[in-house]
């Protein structure tokens, strides 16, 4: 990593996929989960990128695992996707032998120990979000290393950095569903503004009990702000 | 054997830097500046009260990030650089009659009275002419132009802030590998009013608003998304200080108390707010 002279340095380990004297992947990005009364509202930028080539720029971070649980992912875009496929499969297998949906507890759950487990080889930061009629809304973080912790905003990726000091300063307790998607759509634009990784369109995910609302805001109706 | 069961802190050897959050702002009639206090080396922190904020002439001040030693380095060569801008104060008590020190006795120009004390005062020896009657402003800018520049010259009006950051941006610059420091220098003048100007790495740009060091990326969401143009002075110091709150709240080499500088046209004033005048924010 001292090789990567190119990079700022305030990089995660986990942005950077493959790195040597030639070449450096990253799979970076900007993700966002918020918890309201009722349900929880995640969103996520939509960029690919390997080096400075943008291999997607409407990719779709937000990954459903049952119902109304789903998962934003961020590091390693191999790992994550294998993670996520085997976290799916044992959830469905458990839900089916419980005959009722899964909690949100159990996902995430599932997800650190297979990270932890792994930890040495994995590179993956994950934010698990949905919503159970046990709890309502939840937000896990399951960041590089395996830790888990139940949070009731987090985010998480490369552009995340720059936007803790927005999230600190505007989050609220008890906000309403709208207010959560209009915090969450600013503050992704926000990073996706000041990240090189970030950008695209920003794509939004409301889970509550009537089910899984999907939106996408376009690059032109993205929130406008005086300095950007 | 003592070595292995207790080897040197790595603090010791390390480089003292500024690991930092500066932050400089305009607003309708001035500028204000704001800067954390605590220098770490490595992980040890080895001053929490220090003032990053470092006067450059009466009106500009410049905000220190990076390398501590390179930081003031720079600050104190363009302080000196700039006392040129500064009245001197020496007497010539052998004299009884004011003179002017003219290159050539074609010269004919007459001072006003107070005008002559005042160049008395400042250092200027003058000489016993004959003067014929002219505007004071026409003798001192004959002085400028004829003096020759062995005889140190002094400037009356303050320095503009773009040639304070032009003289930093010039160090910065020029040693650009060796050094490794950030400045973001910030004042009033007549000319354009509060101005701001960011030096990284020797480029030289004025903004409405500069923020520097490494607390500053996770404030980057929050100053895009809250900053206004106009603002007031006094939301203008809030916004500072709520910059540099959530800043140290999430850097782990910002912190201590927040120190700061509103500059307008009367003036600099300091302030220091201690770490529990310090907003409060949501914290999960």
């Amino acid at each position: 990593l001292a090789k990567c002279t190119f990079f700022i340095s305030h990089l995660t380990f986990s942005d950077i996929l493959y790195c040597d004297e030639n070449v450096c992947v990253c799979v970076q990005t900007t993700i966002m989960a918020v918890e309201f009364d009722g349900g929880v509202v995640m969103g996520a930028d939509s960029r690919t990128t390997t080096g400075a080539y943008i291999a997607n720029r409407v990719t779709d971070k937000l990954t459903p695992i049952h119902e109304r649980i789903f998962c934003c992912r961020s590091g390693s875009a191999a790992d994550t996707q294998a993670i996520a496929d085997a976290v799916t499969y044992q959830l469905g297998f458990h839900s089916i032998e419980l005959d009722e949906a899964p909690l949100v507890q159990t996902a995430a759950s599932l997800f650190r120990d297979m990270c932890y487990r792994y930890r040495e080889e994995l590179m993956a930061g994950i934010i698990v979000a949905g919503w159970d009629r046990r709890r309502g809304g939840q937000v896990y973080t399951v960041p590089v290393g395996g830790m888990m912790t139940r949070q009731p905003v987090s985010v998480g990726g490369s552009g995340s950095s720059y936007i803790y000091g927005f999230v600190d300063s505007n989050y609220k307790p008890a906000m309403s569903k709208e207010e959560c998607l209009k915090f969450t759509a600013e503050a992704l634009t926000l990073a996706m503004e000041r990240d090189g990784s970030s950008g695209g369109v920003v794509r939004l995910a409301v889970i509550s009990e009537q089910g899984v609302e999907r939106q996408v805001i376009l690059g032109n109706q993205l929130p406008k702000f005086s300095t950007v | 054997m003592s070595e292995e069961l207790f080897p040197e802190p790595e603090w010791l050897s390390e480089e003292v830097k500024t690991g930092t959050t500066i932050i400089a702002v305009t607003f309708d009639g001035g500028v204000v500046l704001g800067s954390d206090s605590r220098v770490s080396a490595g992980e040890a922190v080895v001053n929490r009260v220090m003032n990053k904020l470092s006067p450059l002439h009466d009106k500009i001040y410049c905000a220190l990030s990076g390398s501590a030693a390179d930081a003031q380095t720079i600050a104190e060569i363009v302080n000196y650089q700039l006392d040129v801008h500064r009245p001197r104060t020496q007497y010539h008590r052998t004299f009884n009659k004011d003179v002017i020190l003219l290159t050539s006795p074609d010269d004919n120009v007459v001072v006003k009275q107070k005008k002559k004390q005042h160049l008395h005062e400042i250092g200027h020896i003058l000489n016993a002419f004959e003067f014929d009657k002219a505007w004071d402003r026409t003798v001192l800018r004959k002085i400028k132009e004829k003096v020759p520049h062995d005889l140190s010259i002094e400037v009356e009006d303050d320095p503009l802030v773009c040639s304070a950051a032009t003289l930093v941006k010039n160090i910065s610059y020029k040693y650009k590998e060796e050094l490794s420091a950030h400045l973001i220098v910030a004042g009033w003048d007549k000319k354009k009013g509060g101005q701001v100007y960011a030096t990284l790495s020797g480029l030289l740009t004025s903004q409405p608003f500069a923020i520097g060091g490494s607390g500053s990326f996770y404030i980057n969401g929050f100053v895009d998304a809250e900053y206004r143009k106009n603002m007031t002075k006094r939301e203008c110091q809030e916004f500072v200080v709520n910059a540099l709150t959530l800043a140290m709240g999430r850097d782990g080499s910002s912190g201590g108390v927040a120190y700061v500088v509103t500059i307008d046209k009367d003036g600099a004033e300091e302030k220091c707010v201690l770490g529990n005048e310090l907003p409060k924010f949501f914290d999960q």
